[in-house]
């Protein structure tokens, strides 16, 4: 064959090397006879060129197709998926529209970057030859020497290598362009780029790694600046922060110049003169000048400071702060009509929200002298108004209550909305919503028609909305038909989708049922997968049929699962969590989700996640997961403080209810992530405060052995705490615990701690201490219930929360106390409208001493009161008191019921509350009691209560509180007012008035006024 | 004979046996990749089909070498952009039925139907591969008109202009007609070249959002 021919010469090639003059073309000394050849040579050859430019196919049109053969043999595509594919098949004759099909074909599987097809008598038919170039796809991308910034991600950015997608090499020029361009505009002006493509044939992959040699990164050294500005150079150029500070004190020299620098020196350039009023000014970077010999780069600016921009409101006073957030100006940083005619909007906006619905706007320009713009807006407000009636009629399908969730339009209330919420705009917004909500259930023909009530009934500046319905006649779905599915998906999506005979017939259910559909087949392999829909006359009124048509397009298997970029994890770790494997159908939901599930690991920077040749028409694909190893060691640091009644003195007996007192408080620790490349997390975390200091040493193994419902600690730690006033504690306890998800909202947690407890600077009576003092061992197996199913942990609006805590600890379990406990709890959440919501806990707890130790040691009582418990007490001085001291001792019992209607006070962020919390730390089970009154003042046993009114900001990681309480009933106590060594001259046997004077107790109070500050809604 | 005479004549005989020998050697290439737009394959048979059409028509021996095939190859390309175009933005364009108008001054060169059919042959083209390539330019024409002539917008200035350059380069000042008389072909004249222009433009445009990849072994 032709190809043939041409390649021999390639595979042989000459035993000498030529020399230059040797090697240029020249007949001078050949033969005569070979001249006589060379022609016929030539003549063969451009015959046969001749011959494919002209057709070769017509020597074997028609010819029966003898062999088929691939070059090379070993293709991408499976044999029977090659042979589905070409419309060339032995035995057939041979046609030129289907060679040029065949081509067409073969090359929009993408996997391949050239084709030929060449033909050969074979008998009396012809034989194939199908040549085929592969098409090699982007597989990993990785830096070495990555020198951040600019990190891993933009670099990787900037290479424009999509992972997954065809790989030319003539991209690798721009790649490494672009990676240069972004190195220097970091300052990285002498770093060189160079890289290294491994090619897997099997998976036609190329893996692309670049080593980058950073150099040192260019500082600046001074800045330019040019234009037009009445700022003192100085004071901008200390505006860029371009040289070297720490806040705003300034050191010698000048900072690295990386592009987040650069850019930010000149947005603080900006925001300057902005902050002078100076909307238009116009700063940009002209250039960055780089001095290869001393490495530094000056950047000059170009400043234009643009007019001083002067706003002001004529007819009504409002702030200059205000303004800034009214009128958009300040945050586009321009001026144009268009911004001020928003801000004249908002302005208009702003007075309705104050009751002033009527309120007009209109704004002027001038220049009164050059370099000044003035922009004068007239308010005309009128009066005042309340919104204190909205009335819906007519709506018979929908109750009142559904269909106000939906109105923007607001009554005037007691602490937010004072005047309501109200304007023409809104009313009819909230028109065309109650005509949405029918129209997507059915009512095509509804009608809405919204209108304002003056002097609403009989007050003047009173304002209702009336919105009158007219629902008319529901469509319903008379019969649905669908086409193009099997029987079995048909049976599927009939169970899924809203449009099924009877239900209501509207164009939102439709939208919904295509997208349920398209879901249900792109998650099964149907990515081309496309929705039609019709309607008929069904012949009866108000039901119309429905027709449902789904074209499927070729479904795509995956082919196998390419997982790249592990270094020190164990390809378990990633296998065992792929939700997708070889001959499934491509689902996106579930590659999205394993992708969720390895980033939930916890030890990957980045998962990317890809197609292998997306566009390609091939039947099966290669899934690529490119994963990236995070930092194995994380630290983390923490500075926080205490308000609270947690003060008094330590040396003596004073306030044990405790005094106002702060409590700084650090924490640190350091995680070493993936140890031993199995995901597992060994990590050390510390606590120090006045109050208490602790250190945590733990094992977390996710996913224990393979159950990812299954998730195994071990814990050591050492604490030394004295928040409980009545003693310090110092504790050692190495735990175990087993965590086990039965559901998503059901778990169950085993656990066995095994603890040392050592109470020391007992403020008891003295005959109590030598039993109370001694140090206590500890077996604690215990196992919780939990039932979660609030809508949210930190914001809860609806649902229920319950626990159940049992713990048993025995001699053979090490333990010297032996004792059962159970605590329990149940927390409910009920909205009562879209933002009001009433919340109510109940708990209960219960120590049975078994035996062991004569009493249950301190440290394992109820402690309770406080933020999370009950707000009539400060933290943990809930409960029996040592009758001498008045210091809290705990009990083996406790009951806690809250109470709380939660709802929004000021704006989106601010919340208040009103609670009222009942319950106390009783000494024992027996000696729970609901009476309202304490009895006597060594009587503890009773139920305290609070009400309080508290206040919540909305933040990210939950609502920060303060509670106010007030507790009518808050126990009263005899205290000592004294030291330690004077209490131990006290001799309670002997009548008082031999005793020094300051053995008499002292009467006390739990103050009836709490306050609480912590993050964090109560329950 | 000389020598050298000799030779020549031998040489001359060998190629025109290299040249008869060829429909009798083993094998051949049927077909290959030329060009890819996008995901189209453009073979390179359709080049040379294409001009063996383009010759047929302009009634000319086809010219097979590298230049011409490049031409050929450029025009598929651009007829591709704007067929799928076309396709895309639902353009109205011509049917089948449309050609046969086209195709009757062809058929009228020759003596007989008998006549056109061997011409055909010998081309090595089909009846239905002249319909369809006459069909092909016919869309471009149509699309070309559809999509960029009502944008093109020639003013009164330049009518002038073109008016006053043409007047100035006419040496017999007998044979200018006035600008009134000319100004409808020079409208006509300006519009297409715009329209052309526009097309460029587009195809520059839409070119350099496609990847197209030539095959050079296809060309040689």
């Amino acid at each position: 064959m032709v190809t043939a021919r041409f390649k021999r010469p390639l595979r042989n090639p000459p035993a000498t090397i030529p020399t230059p003059s040797e090697r240029a073309l020249s007949l001078k000394n050949v033969r005569p006879p070979v001249l006589m050849v060379l022609p016929l040579l030539l003549g063969a050859v451009a015959a046969l060129a001749q011959d494919s430019a002209t057709g070769g196919s017509q020597v074997f049109e028609g010819l029966t197709i003898g062999r088929i053969n691939f070059s090379p043999p070993d293709q991408p595509l499976p044999p029977p998926e090659l042979d589905r594919l070409l419309p060339l098949h032995i035995g057939s004759p041979l046609r030129q529209v289907d060679i040029r099909q065949a081509l067409q074909k073969l090359f929009d599987t993408g996997r391949f970057s050239d084709l030929s097809i060449d033909a050969e008598p074979l008998g009396d038919g012809v034989a194939l030859r199908i040549s085929t170039e592969l098409t090699y796809f982007v597989g990993g991308v990785s830096f070495g020497g990555v020198a951040d910034p600019p990190n891993r991600n933009q670099l990787l950015t900037a290479t424009k290598l999509e992972l997954g997608t065809p790989f030319v090499e003539s991209q690798m020029p721009q790649a490494v362009g672009n990676l240069q361009e972004r190195l220097r505009s970091n300052g990285l002006y002498r770093a060189t780029v160079h890289y290294v493509l491994e090619r897997n044939p099997l998976t036609e992959e190329v893996g692309v790694h670049f080593q980058l040699d950073a150099g040192a990164r260019a500082r600046f050294d001074g800045v330019q600046l040019s234009g037009k500005f009445d700022r003192l150079p100085n004071k901008i150029i200390r505006a860029t922060r371009y040289r070297r500070s720490f806040g705003p004190i300034q050191f010698p020299g000048w900072s690295q110049a990386t592009e987040e620098r650069v850019q930010s020196g000149v947005e603080r350039v900006r925001r300057d003169f902005q902050n002078q009023n100076r909307l238009q000014v116009q700063v940009t970077l002209d250039k960055l000048e780089y001095h290869d010999k001393t490495n530094t780069v000056t950047p000059t600016l170009v400043i234009d400071n643009g007019p001083l921009i002067q706003v002001s409101t004529i007819g009504a006073h409002v702030s200059q702060g205000r303004l800034r957030q009214l009128i958009p100006i300040y945050q586009e940083r321009a001026v144009d009509r268009g911004l001020l005619l928003e801000g004249s909007r908002n302005l208009v906006d702003y007075f309705q929200s104050q009751g002033y619905f009527d309120a007009a706007v209109d704004f002027r320009e001038e220049s009164p002298e050059p370099g000044v713009q003035r922009i004068d807006y007239d308010v005309t407000r009128n009066s005042r108004h309340r919104l204190v009636g909205i009335e819906i009629t007519g709506n018979r399908f929908f109750d009142v209550g559904t269909i106000r969730e939906r109105l923007s339009v607001r009554q005037a209330g007691l602490l937010r909305d004072r005047y309501g919420r109200y304007s023409r705009k809104l009313r009819d917004n909230d028109r065309d919503s109650i005509l949405d909500l029918y129209r997507s259930n059915g009512f095509r023909d509804v009608q809405v028609a919204a209108s304002t009530l003056d002097n609403y009934r009989g007050r003047q500046d009173n304002l209702g909305v009336r919105y009158e319905i007219e629902e008319g006649k529901q469509w319903t779905v008379n019969q649905l038909t669908i086409e193009g599915v099997s029987s079995g998906d048909e049976a599927y999506l009939r169970t899924v989708i809203q449009s099924s005979e009877g239900q209501a017939f509207s164009e939102a259910s439709i939208a919904a049922d295509r997208d349920a559909i398209l879901a249900y087949f792109f998650n099964n392999g149907y990515s081309e997968a496309s929705f039609d829909w019709s309607q008929t006359s069904s012949g009866i009124a108000d039901r119309a049929n429905l027709h449902y048509a789904v074209r499927l397009g070729q479904r795509e298997y995956v082919r196998d699962l390419l997982v790249r970029g592990l270094e020190t994890t164990k390809p378990n770790v990633v296998r065992s969590r792929l939700l997708i494997h070889p001959g499934d159908p491509v689902s996106q939901s579930l590659i999205g989700e394993t992708q969720q599930k390895l980033y939930d690991l916890g030890i990957f920077s980045k998962v990317q996640t890809a197609l292998q040749n997306p566009d390609g028409a091939e039947e099966s694909k290669y899934v690529l997961f490119q994963l990236d190893e995070a930092a194995r060691y994380s630290f983390n640091v923490g500075v926080g403080a205490e308000l609270a009644r947690i003060g008094g003195g330590v040396t003596t007996f004073d306030s044990p209810a405790g005094t106002t007192g702060f409590s700084p408080r650090v924490t640190g620790g350091i995680s070493r992530l993936n140890f031993l490349g199995r995901a597992q997390t060994l990590s050390l975390q510390s606590l120090v405060s006045t109050l208490e200091q602790r250190v945590v040493l733990s094992y977390l193994v996710r996913e224990f052995t393979g159950n990812q419902n299954l998730t195994l600690t071990f814990s050591g730690l050492f604490d030394n705490s004295t928040d409980i006033r009545t003693f310090t504690a110092q504790r050692a306890e190495a735990a175990i615990q087993l965590a086990q998800r039965l559901s998503r909202a059901n778990s169950l947690q085993y656990r066995f701690a095994f603890r040392h407890v050592i109470v020391s600077d007992l403020k008891i009576e003295p005959q109590l201490i030598p039993l109370l003092a001694q140090p206590v061992r500890v077996g604690l197996l215990s196992m919780s219930y939990i039932h979660d199913r609030r809508d949210s942990p930190t914001e809860s609006h609806r649902g229920v929360y319950n626990t159940i805590d049992v713990g048993i600890a025995q001699p053979q379990f090490a333990s010297q106390t032996e004792y059962t406990r159970l605590v329990l709890r149940n927390s409910t959440y009920h909205p009562l409208s879209r933002n009001v919501v009433l919340a109510r806990t109940l708990q209960f707890g219960y120590i049975q001493r078994l035996g062991g130790v004569p009493i249950i040691p301190l440290g394992e009582r109820f402690f309770g009161g406080g933020a999370s418990s009950q707000r009539a007490f400060p933290d943990n001085q809930a409960g029996p008191r040592d009758l001498e001291t008045g210091f809290p001792v705990g009990g083996n019992a406790l009951l806690f019921h809250s109470t709380e209607l939660r709802f929004p006070l000021i704006g989106d962020n601010i919340g208040g509350v009103f609670f009222h919390d009942m319950g106390n730390i009783y000494s024992n089970v027996n000696q729970i009691s609901f009476g309202f009154r304490q009895g006597s003042y060594q009587n503890f046993n009773y139920m305290v209560q609070a009400v309080g009114f508290g206040i919540r900001y909305k933040t990210p990681v939950g609502p920060v509180r303060l509670d106010f309480s007030y507790s009518p009933n808050s126990p009263r106590f005899v205290g000592f007012s004294g030291t330690r060594d004077q209490l131990l001259t006290c001799n309670p046997n002997l009548p008082p008035s031999q005793n020094p004077s300051f053995c008499v107790g002292v009467p006390q109070r739990i103050n009836t006024f709490q306050f609480h500050f912590s993050l964090g809604q109560t329950f | 004979m000389q020598r050298h005479e000799f030779i020549a004549i031998m040489q001359c005989l060998a190629m025109l046996a290299g040249l008869f020998a060829a429909p009798f050697t083993r094998g051949a290439t049927l077909d290959r990749i030329a060009i890819t737009v996008g995901r189209h394959v453009i073979s390179e048979h359709e080049i040379l089909q294409d001009i063996r059409l383009s010759a047929f028509i302009d009634s000319k021996p086809p010219d097979f070498n590298a230049e011409q095939k490049r031409k050929s190859a450029d025009r598929l390309i651009d007829q591709y952009l704007v067929l799928q175009d076309a396709a895309m933005t639902r353009t109205p364009m011509p049917s089948a039925a449309d050609v046969a108008t086209m195709l009757t001054p062809i058929k009228a060169r020759y003596a007989s139907d008998q006549e056109y059919r061997s011409a055909l042959i010998q081309a090595r083209i089909t009846d239905a591969e002249l319909a369809e390539h006459l069909l092909a330019g016919l869309r471009m024409l149509r699309y070309t008109d559809l999509r960029f002539r009502p944008e093109v917008d020639i003013s009164e200035d330049a009518l002038h202009a073109y008016y006053d350059k043409l007047t100035a380069s006419a040496n017999n000042a007998s044979a200018r007609s006035t600008f009134e008389a000319s100004r409808n072909d020079i409208e006509k004249l300006l519009t297409d070249q715009q329209t052309m222009q526009a097309l460029d433009r587009w195809l520059s445009t839409a070119r350099g959002e496609t990847a197209v990849v030539y095959h050079e072994a296809a060309f040689k």
